[in-house]
């Protein structure tokens, strides 16, 4: 039964995405790059040897050119898009758990607990992320542990907030008020009636914790705050913009990572533009209707459309 | 009998649900003359609501209608453009929303929303306007100074009160009530029900009144239309149907009353649940409910045949 | 007026949570906060620096609670210590020279964004269908997908290096000193264009999205359907009791992607050279510059809770139910 439901939930994200043009083509892009991160290193050579002229321009021996200590760009970019997405998920997916564990605990007991917590996550919203991010990356030793330790602080309250307020909205409906009378453990209750109904949007919100992980870690990397001996997306900027790439005219060598993050970005945010019909039902009903009228030939109008069909 | 201000004639609206449609109204038929209360009674998810906002074609996504007539001064509603339609907004017929909570703007002073559409369609001046509508709200009942109030200052039966006068604002023919009582307690129900019955003796606009509770329209409509999962099962005038309901499903509308002459007597429930309207049964669409069901309801739908003078009814049994 | 109390009480919380957030981070390194501390910079700092960091930290001899409670009377005087990246000068005075410069870059870009994607959501959202609706929300989440530092480059490659249409960095032409004169003013406009630029297209997509969405699900509600019932003009149910409405979601969501956007607005001040926060932190990370840093941390800080205050009383404007209801 409890497999059964998984596996109807499974194909209804599947479906979700196959149907919705923008999330299939998400899909697609960010497919392509996990192959590249996972493949990719074996095919290129070692992007911290020098290997030809510094500074060269794109030509057939180093396809994307050569950066300001003459290693390989394209070794550089391949080889990078494994730590970050790496990095990416893995502090996506911590993100939202802490959020979920924060959120769903003030969201399910209330009372003091709620506005301890509420609290909390209300300060963590406020305060500037990067500056914070910033203040305590430059206490800690430099390297991927603590680049995804000052992203999950400075990350995880906006999905405590969400996921609280969702927590909240369950914990009213009748089903997890009975399981409360009857006296089921509050972690039975939990994992059992309330989790499962917030899936897609816990899908949803490592989707964008991913995004938004990618995006701090390459701006803090950027910063000179993450190990600049491993070669990442991030450190690949950081020395681009150390050699003064720009003013030699060296596009290459920031052009081709800079492509890389939009990607992936782009793709995990129309990856979840199918799930945004899930928490927003007016925009499916609206899809369906306009897809229906376009298939007759019109466009939506504002009043209700006339079609004389059942006659 | 004049001739009737509005006509509905097969008139049909589908929901699209994915790659199929579902109808919430079926090929329905139905006028109103001057100065009539014609009900509109059905339980909920029967396309009552559907229907009275396909009249004004303001369903929003994803419904589209998809057949029928709709008459009005001459014209066909369902054929005249934009332009139009807006005219006839408001002007002529109007309409009240079952939830006042979420049909007034909530960020918008009460006598915005009253001036707005008096603005819109008369020249007049706004000093003009806010006059008129103060005067609106007196006639509700409503002190004027509520004029300056958003809707969460005011009570749920003010509220409600507010969109009548609303409603009222341009004096149209006719006024569409979708359940206005629903979300109010008993007694400011009566309130308004009255107050609305006064209004439509003195002003005498026609109504169209839309609601789950049988109970009201026998009271005070003139006219009585009985739905029953996208169809019309039986139409009449109310004093006729009163006395002599001819649908089964009808009949158990009427048991299903709490009586108030003879208290000792439990009203009825009816078995079962309102069919579903994407997946309908075939035949009479009550028969599952029916006790009296035969062979003919499984398979044929019945036609709305008239029985009596101005009573019709869609029935196998009956014919 | 009890919201707006409410409101400043919690932001009042949150700076003092930043004040002591900032307080304990030199206290939460590894081993003995103050040899830790001086010793990665023995050798690199004159003694009178190294004095000068300790007064700082209030790292001193005295417990606990009293070098916290000696920190906030720092604070709340304004005294953030002494620079070393900038020795001897304030920590405030050192912040002071880019605070206007970091105002003008991030607070023009993110008004203007916020006004122009907003717009363009209630247009997409209002002709459904259309280009603006289909493709621009793609286009724009794309062009928002980059980071905000590298459109910046990219921007300054082709529009200040290949092009010389705009100045390569600075706030203004090396050549000038600060007045109200025209030719001064000028000079900041064009250097403050790209930057703002670069901003403003990193962000569009967001909020055109936002709006949009927010419009559509307004669009399906009972008053805007009671205001297409009453035969108002188009252009009137969809500004005065749709974008209305909408706009609400919009500007509460202003306040909370205001610290997020001030982030990329610094990176981009990087890349152009530009001498507010964003320059003096990265200043302040190279030379380890940890009461710059700081003291920036909570400048800007404090500058994200103003703002959230102005919205909050923009929030308490534009929506009545606020007025009433403490929440």
């Amino acid at each position: 039964m409890k497999a059964n439901s998984q596996e109807t939930t499974a194909s209804v994200w599947v479906e979700a995405i196959r149907k919705d043009r923008k999330a299939t083509a998400g899909a697609i892009i960010i497919g392509i790059f996990l192959l590249i991160a996972i493949a990719g290193p074996f095919f290129v050579g070692d992007p911290h040897e020098p290997v030809g002229i510094p500074l060269q321009p794109p030509s057939r021996s180093h396809l994307l050119g050569t950066t300001g200590q003459g290693q390989d760009v394209l070794a550089q970019v391949v080889v990078g898009t494994r730590m970050s997405l790496a990095i990416g998920f893995c502090v996506g997916i911590i993100v939202v758990m802490v959020g979920a564990l924060i959120g769903i605990t003030a969201g399910f007991f209330g009372g003091w607990v709620d506005s301890v917590l509420s609290l909390l996550i209300n300060v963590f919203l406020v305060i500037p992320g990067l500056p914070l991010a910033i203040v305590i990356a430059a206490y800690l030793p430099s390297g991927p542990l603590t680049l995804g330790l000052v992203l999950v602080i400075t990350g995880w309250a906006w999905n405590a907030r969400v996921l609280r307020a969702q927590t909240l909205s369950v914990r009213r409906r009748d089903f997890v008020a009975a399981a409360v009378v009857t006296g089921e453990s509050t972690l039975r209750i939990v994992s059992r009636e309330i989790l499962p109904t917030m899936t897609s949007l816990i899908v949803a919100q490592i989707i964008g914790s991913t995004v938004y992980a990618i995006g701090a870690q390459v701006g803090l990397e950027f910063l000179g705050l993450g190990d600049v001996a491993t070669v990442t997306w991030g450190t690949n900027l950081y020395w681009a913009q150390n050699d003064s790439a720009l003013l030699m005219g060296a596009w290459w060598t920031f052009v081709p990572t800079g492509l890389c993050i939009a990607l992936v970005g782009f793709g995990l945010t129309m990856l979840n533009s199918g799930f945004d019909e899930i928490t927003n039902p007016h925009l499916r009903l609206e899809r369906v209707w306009r897809a229906f009228l376009g298939g007759l030939g019109r466009l939506p109008e504002p009043s209700t459309p006339v079609v004389r069909i059942a006659e | 009998m004049n001739e009737p201000v509005l006509k509905i004639e097969n008139l049909s609206v589908d929901y699209v649900s994915g790659e199929t449609l579902v109808r919430a109204v079926d090929r329905v038929s139905l006028d109103v003359k001057p100065g009539e209360i014609v009900g509109l009674a059905g339980e909920s998810g029967c396309g009552k609501t559907t229907l009275a906002k396909a009249i004004l074609r303001i369903l929003p996504p994803p419904a589209i209608i998809t057949g029928g007539k709709i008459e009005y001064g001459g014209k066909d509603i369902l054929e005249i453009n934009e332009g139009e339609l807006r005219n006839l907004r408001w002007q002529k017929i109007s309409i009240v929303f079952q939830s006042a909570m979420n049909a007034l703007n909530p960020v918008i002073r009460v006598g915005e929303q009253i001036t707005d559409v008096i603005l819109a369609h008369k020249s007049v001046s706004p000093d003009e306007a806010y006059d008129r509508a103060r005067q609106l709200l007196e006639m509700v009942g409503i002190h004027p100074i509520h004029i300056n109030s958003y809707s969460h200052q005011l009570s749920g039966g003010m509220r409600q009160r507010v969109c009548i006068a609303l409603a009222l604002a341009l004096e149209p023919e006719i006024v569409i009530m979708d359940e206005p009582t629903t979300a109010l307690d008993v007694i400011v129900e009566r309130e308004i029900l009255n107050q609305i019955k006064d209004l439509q003796a003195r002003l005498g606009f026609s109504v169209i009144y839309i609601t789950h509770d049988l109970a009201h329209l026998l009271q005070f409509s003139h006219r009585l239309a009985i739905l029953y999962a996208a169809h019309i099962a039986e139409i009449a005038p109310t004093q006729e149907l009163r006395e002599n309901p001819l649908h089964p499903y009808t009949q158990k509308l009427m048991r299903a009353m709490p009586s108030l002459a003879q208290s000792e007597v439990k009203p009825e429930t009816i078995p079962g649940t309102p069919p579903s309207l994407a997946n309908p049964p075939p035949g009479c669409r009550f028969h599952p409910r029916c006790d009296r069901a035969i062979e003919i309801c499984r398979r044929e739908k019945p036609p709305l045949v008239e029985k009596a003078t101005n009573h019709l009814v869609a029935c196998h049994l009956v014919s | 007026m009890r919201y707006i109390l409410r409101r400043l009480g919690f932001y009042l919380v949150a700076a003092w949570a930043a004040v002591t957030l900032n307080f304990f981070l030199p206290r939460l390194m590894p081993g003995d906060p103050a040899t830790a501390l001086f010793a990665r910079f023995r050798g690199q700092l004159s003694p009178e620096a190294m004095e000068a960091l300790r007064e700082t930290f209030g790292l001193t001899e005295a417990p606990l609670v009293k070098q916290y409670l000696t920190y906030l009377g720092h604070i709340l005087r304004g005294d953030m210590g002494i620079s070393v990246a900038y020795f001897p000068s304030e920590v405030s005075g050192v912040i002071a020279t880019g605070l206007l410069w970091t105002i003008l870059i991030a607070g023009t870009a993110v008004v203007v964004s916020f006004a122009i994607g907003t717009t363009l959501g209630i247009i997409a959202a209002s002709r459904r269908g259309s280009w603006l609706d289909n493709v621009m929300p793609s286009v724009l989440i794309f062009v928002g997908s980059f980071p905000y530092f590298w459109l910046a480059m990219v921007v300054l490659f082709i529009m200040g290096f290949t092009l010389r249409w705009f100045p390569l960095g600075h706030a203004y032409s090396d050549n000038l000193t600060p007045s109200l004169s025209l030719e001064f003013i000028s000079s900041v406009l064009t250097h403050a264009f790209l930057p703002v630029a670069t901003v403003v297209v990193a962000t569009l997509g967001g909020w055109l999205l936002s709006m949009r969405n927010n419009m559509v699900s307004v669009l399906g509600s009972d008053y805007v359907n009671l205001a297409k019932a009453k035969g108002l003009k188009p252009a009137r149910v969809i500004m005065r009791y749709a974008a209305r409405n909408a706009l609400l979601p919009s500007v509460t969501g202003f306040g909370m992607a205001l610290g997020y956007i001030l982030g990329g607005s610094l990176l981009t001040e990087i890349v152009f050279s530009y001498p507010g926060q964003g320059y003096l932190l990265v200043q302040a990370v190279r030379n380890q510059d940890y009461p710059l840093m700081q003291g920036i941390f909570l400048m800007i800080t404090l500058a994200v809770l103003g703002a959230n205050l102005i919205i909050d009383v923009v929030y308490l404007w534009l929506d009545p139910r606020t007025r009433e209801i403490g929440r």
